[in-house]
């Protein structure tokens, strides 16, 4: 009982239940139009679009015949409350930057 | 007098057991909700805003009526177990009663999970309901308030028939 109490009693000093604040990801290219994947997953919108992300390290691949070096994964680390912003062309992969 | 002392060290052990199973199940509920609230996810904006805001409703409806239920069935559960005739022994039937409380009590701790992700996804204006931290606690919560109201039923039933 008295443990019970004291758990209740502690419960805000615990970790916070609550979900983390989610990032933003803008993904960019040059042309425009390209497939977007994320974690593997394709998307079913394409460049340019800006998705909410959950914090953390994500891989994003863009795929189009005019940019075969965005083909290779970039690990973009998405902070929470924050746009990462992503930029592709035919040279490669350009960012993160954030805002 | 052994005889008593007995008793007394086998209700303890009884509510020493009751109480670590009750921390326990609460510990791993909490780890378990910070596993759910931690899943990646992506999630494009929403194309209608408006059908999001209404199933935000609807998801808030049901949570309230979950939650009402659950606080009635708690306050039934008082009921009979307090009510009539003091010297008739509840005996072993009590079981059903505390682990229908403790079903409803974890109903309403997942109740209150749902609404605080709910509310979380209203004010970072995330586009989605389908994600695990919306469903997981949204089920959780029903299926802990389907199987408390099961005990209880069986627990009335017992009574009912005690009572014939």
């Amino acid at each position: 009982m008295k443990i019970v109490c004291g758990v209740l009693m502690f419960a805000p000093l615990l970790s916070p239940q609550r979900p983390q604040m989610p990032g933003r990801l803008s993904v960019t290219s040059d042309p425009p139009g390209a497939a977007i994947t994320i974690d593997k997953q394709r998307m079913n919108q394409s460049t340019d679009y800006t998705f909410v992300i959950s914090p953390g390290r994500h891989a994003v691949t863009v795929v189009a015949p005019a940019l075969p070096k965005c083909a290779t994964p970039l690990a973009v680390t998405v902070r929470s409350n924050a746009v990462a912003l992503i930029h592709c062309a035919a040279s490669g992969w350009s960012g993160p930057t954030y805002k | 007098m052994n005889h008593s002392k007995r008793r007394v060290t086998r209700s303890t052990v009884v509510s020493g057991v009751f109480y670590a199973g009750i921390v326990l199940l609460a510990a791993v509920m909490w780890k378990y909700t910070g596993y759910i609230n931690s899943q990646p996810y992506i999630i494009a904006p929403p194309s209608d805003p408006l059908a999001l805001s209404k199933a935000q409703d609807a998801y808030a409806s049901v949570n309230n009526l979950l939650t009402t239920l659950g606080t009635g069935l708690l306050a039934a559960l008082g009921l009979f177990v307090t009510r009539g005739d003091k010297r008739r022994a509840i005996g072993p039937r009590i079981w059903l009663a505390v682990l229908s409380a403790v079903c409803v009590c974890v109903s309403l701790y997942w109740g209150y999970i749902s609404s605080q992700n709910v509310e979380w996804a209203i004010e970072t204006s995330i586009g989605s309901l389908e994600l695990d931290m919306f469903q997981v606690p949204r089920q959780q919560q029903f299926h802990a308030m389907l199987l408390g109201v099961f005990f209880f039923a069986d627990f009335v039933r017992r009574d009912l028939v005690q009572t014939d």
